[in-house]
């Protein structure tokens, strides 16, 4: 889909249908929690090593990775 | 899934029935907080008295002090709790009013060693305490729950087993300096820092590390809490961290 950039917020990815399609497909429910509200702000970039537990770490990737290359 | 873990705090070997045991006496002092301020805990329908509590099995003890905490959920909680959490952010205003930033921390350090969880199995715990499910409140009798405070996802839990719980942020930070040297074949799953429900600093950073051996893992858990915190928590958190990442290992496991 490449519609975002390492440099769009993780805000701007879950303001769109597809864009949170595609979080949930990776990321299950903690698209909807809470917990989600410390990765908003934050750039697709930085949170690649935000939670740096290698299976979560591999779950992030794989998620921007869909995300900015399509 | 089997599973086995031990810890190692302060040069002393704890066993996972020892932090249990904690884990019993906190989910009671929980209940009969629950009970003196003023909430109805019942057990399968059937009121529970102060007294009743002192003659509950470990396990009925952890199951309605669980219960109870789902049923009120955290915005009531905040309600019932709304004097202990004001007095026990008080004490961390106290505490961090006189933060010297070259005083040496006070070091909170837990070792955990497990066997029969894998990297893997540990990170779908993780996503699924992290997303909220009740692995959260069932991994630690303190967890009261999750709010949003000026807009930042904030715990609702009391820390170190000491004063009574309180709204923290728990702020991911990769880039944070700890003051201990890391084993090099450990790798950090969790760096940050704290802040009061409010924003305050509360000048305690916490790194979590985790390796992997043979047959299993290794954890070192760590807090490092700023001069002027009282002893009793500093060490009573050493037990939290065990019991909250036993919790988490007993997720993974699929046994909680």
């Amino acid at each position: 889909m490449a519609k975002f950039t390492e440099d769009s917020t993780f805000a701007e990815v879950l303001d769109t249908e597809e864009g949170r399609e595609i979080a949930r497909k990776h990321l299950g429910d903690l698209v909807d929690r809470p917990s989600v509200g410390m990765m908003k702000g934050k750039p697709l970039k930085e949170l690649r090593n935000m939670i740096p537990l290698p299976p979560i770490k591999k779950k992030f990737a794989a998620m921007i990775d869909e995300l900015t290359q399509g | 899934m089997n599973y086995e873990v031990s810890f190692e705090i302060d040069g002393n070997k704890y066993s996972q029935s020892m932090i249990e045991a904690f884990e019993f006496e906190r989910n009671k002092h929980v209940l009969h907080e629950m009970i003196h301020l003023g909430v109805d805990v019942l057990d399968d329908g059937q009121p529970v008295s102060y007294l009743d509590v002192d003659f509950m099995s470990k396990k009925d003890a952890a199951r309605v002090s669980l219960e109870t905490r789902m049923r009120l959920g955290t915005d009531k909680l905040l309600d019932l709790y709304q004097d202990e959490i004001a007095r026990t952010d008080r004490m961390w205003k106290d505490i961090v009013a006189n933060y010297d930033s070259n005083a040496p921390t006070m070091p909170c350090i837990t070792t955990m060693h497990v066997k029969g969880v894998t990297m893997d199995d540990l990170g779908e715990g993780l996503m699924a305490a992290m997303a909220g499910d009740s692995s959260s409140l069932a991994a630690n009798p303190e967890h009261y729950g999750h709010v949003m405070a000026n807009d930042v996802p904030t715990g609702f839990e009391g820390m170190g087993m000491f004063g009574g719980p309180n709204l923290m942020q728990i702020v991911f930070a990769p880039e944070t300096k700890l003051p201990i040297k890391i084993d090099a074949d450990y790798m950090p799953f969790t760096i940050g820092y704290s802040q009061l429900g409010d924003g305050t600093d509360m000048h305690t950073l916490a790194g979590h590390f985790i390796r992997e051996v043979d047959g299993g893992l290794d954890m070192l858990l760590t807090v490092f809490f700023p001069q002027g915190t009282p002893q009793e928590l500093v060490d009573g958190h050493k037990i939290h961290l065990a019991s909250e990442f036993l919790g988490l290992v007993k997720a993974a496991a699929g046994a909680l």
